[in-house]
């Protein structure tokens, strides 16, 4: 096709006949009526003629007329012309078809036998001028010796009604939108007021006091108000609250959408400042329209003006909103943030106020408790003074004081021996019962038996076997009480010296104390469970010890848990370098599962699974968090069979005191 | 007519001396041994056996060194020579749940807190120790004065009476 470009295109004409010389008088015709303008050949082979109507559309000229005689005897003339008019390339050709009898076939022109020289030179002028003014206009001069200049005229006459109608609608258009783009707002309004004038007479102007309320939202509008002096403001009021929606964006015209849409008012509209108004009815408004030319274009161009600002201003408003929302959604974000620091806190408050609430209480008790305890105590120590010279007012005085005191002193022997001793009794003397009563009073061997019980009769040595083994449960008993009154004494002491909780700094502290004192007080879940202590030589620390002993009771008693009733906890004591102490509680647990090492010190972590543990809730996170107020570190080494935590403590807590207690 | 022990089964010496001397009045009638831990009881109630000495009744700590009281007398449960013995539980420290797997899974006969009233604890003893032996093959006769007096007669004549029908 880049040949067509540099070519000029010809504009053909093709005939197809039965005989050479007929085909030669027609083309000989076609060619003169055309002037030479149209390029005119003749075939009578039908298939040479399709190959040359296709070469010609495919390199870019024009085919303008086909010529077919219907006496051609190979083809069906009618036929192919029907099929070059079905084809989308051959369809803009005119075709002729020369005919004896007329069918009056469509698309197609037919000349009927005999035609007039003159008449056909005629019809092809006109075809081919119609064939120029519908395909290619801007050609026509090349037609112009030939051209059938009544058909032209017609033609013409039309394309200039078609042409005048387009432009007036343009310019129409112009006038209604763009005409007036360089012309400021306030000279608008005023063309536009100025035909409202003219339209209806100068309306009346009407004062309008600033605070006047022109359209109310959800109600009826029954007229617009044209604005010519002052403010207006459109507002919404939503939940009680005003909203200014537009103030200087609201434009000269108030009123119209609702009017146009006749729909309510969507907007309050009250006078922001003194007005001067036209109030015009949609009927006024009518009337002003259709009596002014130019009112419309003057009008519409105003309100898209005020359309397009108060558009603007809510595209400003939609931004503002939505910056107004990240604010608020970055401000909710925070509060959320402080609402969860501030519940932690409160649940750590929560937890160390029972905990200072329970050492109160136990402090109470173990107080009230030291009275009693000592009066046992020295109660104990006065029956043991007062007792010990009276077995021996006895007939058997010493065998009964030898009894008593044993009882009173003589280091406890396990169950499993005493009955190794009655058994080996029982076998010398036989008399189970007997030994078992012997072994009980201290006699454990035959010798001791000859001395004590030998050579007596049966009553006497019944008697003094009972009087024996009174005198030996006065001593036991005794020993028993004083042993009680001094494990009860210990505790209470531990307990005292436990509960001395928060009660502020102290320095001067032994840190493996508060340990012993942690271990006695667990003493009840120790059970089954080896102790191992390795103190090592420790400095005294500044500390708040109460605090610390939650730290040490968190710890042990998850260790013992871990446990689970058998098992060794190691507590080693040993010094930092810097000053201060190490502390280690190991258990032989099962260990901490790797996935929850990280999680250990978090509030409310436990794996103790759904268990609940009387103020033990917060565990380790109280723990971390006390031993970071006293400046110290707390970390745990886990595997299985083997969990360490690890707490050091410097010499003295930093300068922040931990808030209380 | 076989000899019956009653075993007390407790850690802590002072607790346990308490607790064999209380029971001082049945021991013309009974053997009383004690035991300190779980260990040592196993010990004692195979060495009972060897003897042919039955035990009629256990009283158990519940906190032992390394095994609770419960789990000690479910083991117990589960073996011939002790199912019928009398099992009750001694202590201040068992749980509701506890008691109730004690009562479910150990037919745990009676449960006594600490501290006990020596009353309280003849009253239980003698009671248990009646069930045992009407439960058991032997002799009620020679119980009468120590145990529940009444209801051995009854059973001796009950036991007479169907010993002529036979």
């Amino acid at each position: 096709m880049s040949d067509n470009d540099i070519r000029h295109a010809n504009y053909y004409a093709l005939c197809l006949g039965e005989h050479r010389d007929e085909v030669d008088d027609l083309v000989g015709r076609v060619t003169q009526a055309t002037r030479g303008v149209i390029v005119v050949e003749g075939f009578v082979d039908v298939e040479s003629f399709r190959e040359r109507m296709s070469r010609l559309v495919a390199r870019g000229d024009y085919v303008v007329l086909v010529i077919v005689d219907d006496q051609v005897t190979a083809v069906d003339g009618p036929g192919l012309l029907d099929e070059l008019g079905a084809t989308a390339e051959f369809e803009p050709a005119t075709k002729m078809l020369l005919v004896t009898r007329p069918e009056d076939r469509e698309g197609i022109v037919e000349v009927v036998r005999p035609w007039s020289d003159e008449g056909l030179a005629h019809l092809a002028q006109s075809l081919v001028t119609v064939y120029f003014v519908e395909h290619a206009p801007e050609e026509m001069e090349r037609i112009g010796e030939f051209a059938d200049t009544e058909l032209l005229s017609v033609a013409y006459t039309e394309t200039e009604k078609e042409l005048q109608r387009t432009e007036s609608q343009l310019e129409r258009l112009q006038r209604s939108f763009f005409v007036d783009v360089d012309v400021p707002d306030d000279e608008v309004e005023r063309r536009m007021i100025d035909e409202i004038d003219r339209a209806l007479s100068e309306p009346e102007r009407v004062a309008i006091p600033a605070g006047t309320v022109l359209l109310r939202h959800g109600q009826a509008v029954d007229r617009i108000w044209i604005v010519l002096d002052g403010e207006v403001r459109l507002t919404r009021t939503v939940e009680g609250r005003e909203i200014v929606l537009h103030l200087r964006t609201a434009g000269r015209i108030v009123g119209l959408m609702a009017v146009a849409r006749n729909q309510p008012a969507f907007m309050d509209a009250t006078a922001g400042t003194d007005l001067t108004a036209i109030p015009l009815t949609l009927e006024e408004l009518d009337r002003a329209l259709r009596g002014s030319e130019t009112l419309a274009v003057h009008f519409v161009t105003a309100l898209l003006r005020s359309m397009v600002r108060r558009h603007q201003r809510s595209i400003d408003l939609r931004l503002q909103v939505d910056q107004l929302n990240l604010e608020l959604a970055r401000e909710r974000d925070q509060l959320a943030a402080a609402l969860a620091r501030l519940e932690q806190a409160q649940t750590r408050l929560i937890e160390s106020e029972k905990m200072a609430t329970l050492g109160q209480l136990v402090a109470g008790i173990g107080h009230e408790l030291n009275n009693p305890i000592a009066a046992i105590g020295r109660a104990t120590d006065f029956i043991t003074e007062d007792l010990s010279g009276l077995p021996l007012a006895h007939v058997d005085g010493v065998m009964m004081q030898q009894a008593f005191d044993e009882a009173l002193h003589r280091p406890p022997i396990s169950t499993a021996q005493e009955r190794n001793q009655r058994n080996a009794l029982a076998e010398t003397i036989g008399d189970r019962a007997l030994a078992g009563r012997l072994v009980s009073v201290g006699i454990t061997d035959a010798a001791d038996f000859e001395r004590a019980l030998g050579n007596l009769s049966d009553e006497e040595r019944e008697r003094r076997l009972v009087d024996l083994e009174r005198y030996h449960q006065l001593g036991l008993s005794l020993r028993n009480i004083r042993s009680a009154a001094g494990r009860i004494s210990d505790l209470v002491g531990s307990l005292r010296s436990y509960a001395r909780a928060g009660q502020g700094l102290a320095s001067g502290v032994e840190v493996a104390s508060g340990i012993d004192d942690t271990l006695l007080l667990l003493g009840h879940e120790l059970r089954g469970i080896d102790v191992v202590r390795e103190y090592g030589e420790t400095p005294q620390i500044a500390c708040f010890p109460g605090q610390l002993n939650q730290v040490w009771t968190n710890l042990i008693h998850n260790a013992i848990r871990a446990m689970d009733g058998s098992g060794t906890l190691t507590v080693r004591t040993s010094s930092l370098p810097a000053g201060g102490v190490r502390v280690e509680i190991e258990d032989t647990g099962p260990g901490i599962n790797p996935s929850h090492i990280d999680q250990i010190f978090d509030m409310h972590f436990t794996t103790a699974g759904g268990r609940v543990d009387f103020g033990l809730g917060l565990g380790l996170r109280l723990a971390k968090d006390i031993v970071a107020q006293h400046g110290g570190t707390i970390e745990v080494d886990s595997q299985p069979g083997r969990t360490c935590f690890f707490v050091t403590l410097p010499s003295e807590p930093p300068e922040a005191t931990p808030g209380e207690s | 007519m076989s000899e019956i022990a009653i075993v007390v089964v407790e850690d802590e010496r002072e607790v346990r001396d308490a607790v064999v001397r209380d029971l001082t009045p049945f021991a013309g009638y009974f053997r009383i041994e004690a035991a300190e831990d779980v260990d040592d009881a196993r010990t004692l109630l195979s060495e009972l056996g060897g003897d042919d000495v039955l035990t009629g009744l256990i009283l158990c700590d519940h906190l032992l060194p390394g095994m609770l009281g419960i789990d000690f007398l479910i083991e117990l449960e589960a073996e011939p020579q002790t199912r019928s013995t009398r099992k009750v539980l001694l202590t201040g420290q068992a749980g509701l749940e506890d008691t109730i797997r004690a009562v479910n899974e150990a037919k745990l006969d009676y449960y006594i807190a600490k501290p006990w009233s020596p009353d309280n604890l003849h009253q239980v003893v003698k009671s248990q120790l009646t069930e045992f032996v009407l439960n058991s093959d032997e002799d009620v006769l020679p119980y009468v004065p120590i145990l529940d007096g009444p209801r051995l007669l009854d059973a001796a004549s009950q036991r007479g009476w169907e010993g002529r029908a036979t």
